[in-house]
């Protein structure tokens, strides 16, 4: 009699415990958190099928904003997807390897270096670090790094595993995130996105000030990084030479340098010499900013992202050069993921139609994120287009 | 470490853990080596008050103690020799002893009390004094912090030693389990002030594990953090954009703040004893409950029984009954019935009730006093003496109105209005709490007749740093306070909510603490995008 009291107790509370767990973890996942961009980016990434992706690219907005993984795939044959998130942190870096390897074994993983040059404190800030770590799925390269990083201990690590410490307030935004919210549901549904990660904002940059872009090429001006940036830059290079990581290539992307970026470039110079000291490949594209070709005005955004137009043109010099120098392969997809490629593929287009539409109709500076809202206006557009 | 946060929960689950591993004998050393990690994790420079109060306080009641056993053996011995006169003589002498003993920790213990929380006001008035005077005097002002509970902890010892010396308890011999009575972590933030007869055996005894209990301490607690986090943080919000710019806000702004600090004082108060009480009950430990749903009260005097309820106990036990039968009071209440007043019909009554009236005038004026080193809180003290005491001289008149106005005992309509009108003198109080100082409350009081504006408060009360679906939730959050004081104040088998809850069927315990759970999880103001409160009553 007693043993059955016990045993029907236990039963009631593992329950009641369970279905509370499951239904905050719920909230936690999907209903209270931050959402944005790097949120869908991110859960896009954990979606994909493992051994799908080539080349995954590390880094931060300049990643997701440059590189348009359907046009790399569409017109060079390889995949990839940008593991980025806007001013992604230097402590970070190991994390995001790890969490590569863990899940997709890329041929390739190429990695921009702007964690590294910055002047200002960027590993101590909070949205910095939240872009990347709260959109990580718990698991134990996520602990480790709640665990080993400074500035997360400072803030609370209990608020970085359970982030709904943090963002269980977000139930006063609503209905704003549900746009947001049905994105998730949707790409989660459907198992893939559709951009894979891209993003553009649909602007032209006014240059108001003087730019040092024409010398950059001819420009071996070297400042050195910040120290605490250096030490992280070599721990992590260390890090990755010590574990055998050698498919990697280390590269800067090019903005368009002012005054006040100037010794953000010059620090970039320097890169060079510390990634060479490693034996790894380093590419600065700030040095390529003739050859390719790209005027300010009608390639960027702003100064330093680039608009649609521009991201075209990084991606194919890029790709170029992946699948001449670094000779990528890749890897045969089954039916399945290929008609999902071919899909983000069909999909790009008509995404590039409605934001080259949008610019040429002068309209006010716009992010165009893929969300099912999105998915529909472009749709709709192309459409009417064909029609 | 307060107790509306994880790490607290995280502790008591871990004490409780440990207390019912070990054997039942020594269960209590568990509780004593929680409550003095809890205090020096909460502030170990605080540490050494309450070592302080816990020696002076076991040492004195010790003396008292042992004076009290020496009078009875010498009375015992000489009780043949001695005539009714020495026996007389000797109990006076050892009155009188036992007294001076008891002033030492009185004396010392409300000294430093008085001393924390009241010196600076006292130096700068003393420096305004001297000002005015022309002298070239300075007190100066000292970096005072008040040590954690220690309103709370004073009380209650000093509770201890006054039972001591009237021998209704014994001393208790071992230190550590004094200390534990005067630290025991539960309360020792903000009470519920227990006295030592109906606390300290609880603690000491060992007790076996119960799952009832456990889990009726459990949803204590869970109430509570609702009550806490969900609604009082979420008026503290509102409440403290107002007091910190108080000059900016109009009689409607001021007005619904008043009303909402009823609502914030009750939620974090009676929420916080809930947490208390709960986690007592899990440890088999039953303390006082510290309130009986105080809106209801029909007049002042009741409401004054239903809040705060220990600490008006204390007040009733230690001050109030002292005063009011004290030789000086007795003489005069006689002295005055003598009178050719005292012979008419009023001055019988004032006679008879003059004792009871002014003493509760005392209490209310102590009670005041004690809430702050300020004016205001002196007449938040004075306004309720006042009013019990001319409710108190003016009985006899009210049933005369009642009674030619036909109203019997048990009239609903006239119930609510009781309820209405004590509610409303209650709000008068508040307004002494919540205004910075005497003057703005003056000018509050003011502003409520001549400075009412709709469509300004409308404006302002947007602005107070809570949203309108936060004001929803702390409107729900109400009622649902109110639907389960309802249920509570018309039981009539004298259950409570949880014993209730428990007799319903599995699928709708379920659900209710699930949506308790829930609602306290999303809705609760926790974690850093929030700055929680702190408990009300933990300043006191």
């Amino acid at each position: 009699m007693k043993a059955k009291l016990y045993i029907t107790r236990t039963i009631k509370i593992a329950a009641f415990a369970l279905l509370s767990a499951l239904v905050i973890g719920f909230l936690q996942e999907y209903v209270l958190c931050h959402y944005d961009a790097n949120r869908l980016r991110m859960d896009g990434y954990y979606i994909e099928d493992s051994e799908t992706i080539d080349v995954a690219l590390i880094g931060s907005s300049e990643m997701y904003s440059g590189i348009i993984p359907a046009r790399t795939y569409e017109k060079y044959g390889f995949t990839c997807y940008p593991y980025a998130t806007a001013s992604s942190t230097a402590g970070a870096m190991i994390t995001q390897i790890e969490e590569i390897e863990r899940t997709q074994h890329p041929e390739l993983i190429v990695i921009e270096i702007n964690a590294f040059l910055y002047a200002t404190d960027n590993e101590e800030k909070e949205s910095s670090i939240r872009n990347y770590i709260d959109n990580v799925p718990l698991n134990w390269n996520k602990w480790q790094y709640i665990q080993n990083t400074p500035a997360v201990r400072k803030l609370g690590r209990r608020e970085f595993l359970f982030p709904i410490f943090k963002y269980h307030s977000v139930w006063n935004d609503y209905p704003e995130p549900w746009e947001m919210l049905k994105t998730r549901f949707s790409q989660d549904a459907r198992g893939y996105t559709l951009l894979k990660g891209f993003k553009t904002t649909a602007a032209h940059l006014k240059v108001k000030e003087k730019i040092f872009n024409s010398t950059a090429p001819t420009d071996d001006t070297k400042n050195n990084l910040e120290p605490r940036y250096e030490e992280a830059l070599r721990t992590f290079l260390q890090h990755c030479k010590d574990n055998n990581i050698s498919n990697l290539l280390f590269i800067r992307a090019p903005h368009v340098i002012k005054q006040e970026t100037y010794k953000r470039f010059t620090r970039g110079n320097k890169v060079k010499d510390i990634i060479d000291e490693y034996g790894y490949t380093y590419i600065n594209y700030e040095r390529d900013f003739n050859m390719m070709a790209l005027d300010p005005e009608q390639y960027y955004y702003n100064y330093d992202h680039f608009n649609i137009y521009g991201a075209e043109k990084f991606t194919d010099y890029v790709s170029e050069m992946l699948t001449e120098r670094f000779d990528i392969k890749p890897t045969e997809l089954d039916e399945k993921h290929k008609a999902q490629w071919d899909e983000a593929v069909e999909f790009y287009h008509k995404y590039y139609d409605y934001v080259d539409n949008y610019m040429k109709q002068g309209k006010k500076s716009k992010e165009m994120i893929e969300t099912n809202d999105l998915i529909k206006k472009v749709n709709e557009f192309a459409l009417k287009k064909t029609s | 470490m307060s107790y509306s946060t994880i790490n607290f929960i995280l502790f008591v689950l871990g004490t409780v853990l440990v207390y019912f591993l070990i054997p039942k004998k020594a269960r209590w050393t568990v509780l004593l080596a929680a409550s003095v990690v809890f205090y020096i994790i909460s502030g170990l420079k605080f540490a050494f008050y309450i070592l302080f109060t816990a020696a002076s306080t076991y040492l004195i009641a010790l003396w008292v103690d042992k004076l009290s056993q020496n009078s009875k053996q010498v009375l015992k011995k000489n009780k043949a020799e001695w005539s009714r006169d020495d026996k007389k003589n000797y109990k006076n002498k050892v009155k009188i002893q036992k007294r001076l003993v008891m002033s030492l920790a009185l004396v010392a213990n409300f000294g430093i009390l008085a001393f924390l929380k009241y010196y600076n006001s006292f130096a700068g008035g003393a420096n305004d004094l001297f000002a005015n005077f022309g002298w070239q005097l300075s007190m100066p002002t000292l970096k005072l912090l008040m040590p954690l509970g220690i309103s709370f902890y004073t009380f209650q010892s000093m509770g201890y030693i006054v039972d001591v010396y009237r021998e209704k308890v014994q001393a208790q011999k071992n230190p550590l389990k004094l200390l534990l009575f005067v630290s025991f972590f539960p309360q020792v933030i903000q009470g519920p002030i227990s006295m030592y007869d109906q606390l300290a055996k609880q603690l000491y005894e060992g007790h076996d594990f119960d799952f009832t209990r456990f889990k009726y301490g459990c949803e204590l607690i869970m109430w509570g953090f609702f009550k806490k986090l969900v609604i009082a943080d979420r008026a503290a919000i509102a409440i403290t954009a107002v007091t910190g710019s108080y000059n900016k806000y109009n009689g409607t702004t001021l007005t619904f703040t008043i009303l909402l600090y009823a609502l914030q004082l009750y939620a974090d108060f009676s929420g916080g004893i809930d947490i208390s009480r709960g986690v007592a009950q899990i440890f088999g430990i039953n303390m006082i409950d510290n309130f009986k749903r105080p809106y209801f009260s029909k007049d002042i005097n009741e409401y004054w029984r239903r809040w705060h309820i220990s600490l008006g106990a204390w007040m009733k036990e230690y001050i109030f009954y002292p005063v009011a039968m004290s030789n000086a009071f007795i003489t005069a209440s006689k002295k005055m019935k003598n009178t050719r007043f005292g012979k008419t019909a009023a001055g019988a009554h004032i006679a008879k009730v003059l004792p009871t009236s002014v003493a509760s005038l005392i209490v209310f004026l102590v009670v005041g006093i004690w809430h702050g080193d300020s004016w205001k809180f002196v007449a938040f003290g004075a306004w309720n003496g006042v009013i019990i005491m001319v409710s108190i001289l003016l009985e006899p008149v009210f049933d005369i109105i009642k009674e030619k106005l036909h109203i019997k005992k048990g009239n609903v309509p006239f119930m609510l209005f009781q309820m209405f009108r004590t509610f409303l003198i209650v709000l008068v109080g508040y307004v002494f709490d919540v205004a910075p100082s005497f003057k703005q409350a003056m000018r509050t009081f003011w502003l409520f007749f001549t400075n009412q504006s709709f469509s300004k408060g409308y404006t302002q009360i947007s602005d107070l740093g809570l949203g309108k679906k936060d004001y929803l939730v702390i409107l729900l959050g109400a009622v649902v306070i109110l639907i389960a004081s309802l249920i509570q104040e018309n039981t009539k088998d004298g259950l409570t909510i949880r014993e209730k809850l428990d007799k319903r069927p599995f699928v709708l315990r379920f659900a209710a603490l699930f949506v308790l759970l829930i609602s306290i999880v999303v809705f609760g103001i926790y974690g850093s995008g929030y700055d929680a409160a702190a408990f009300v009553y933990a300043q006191f």
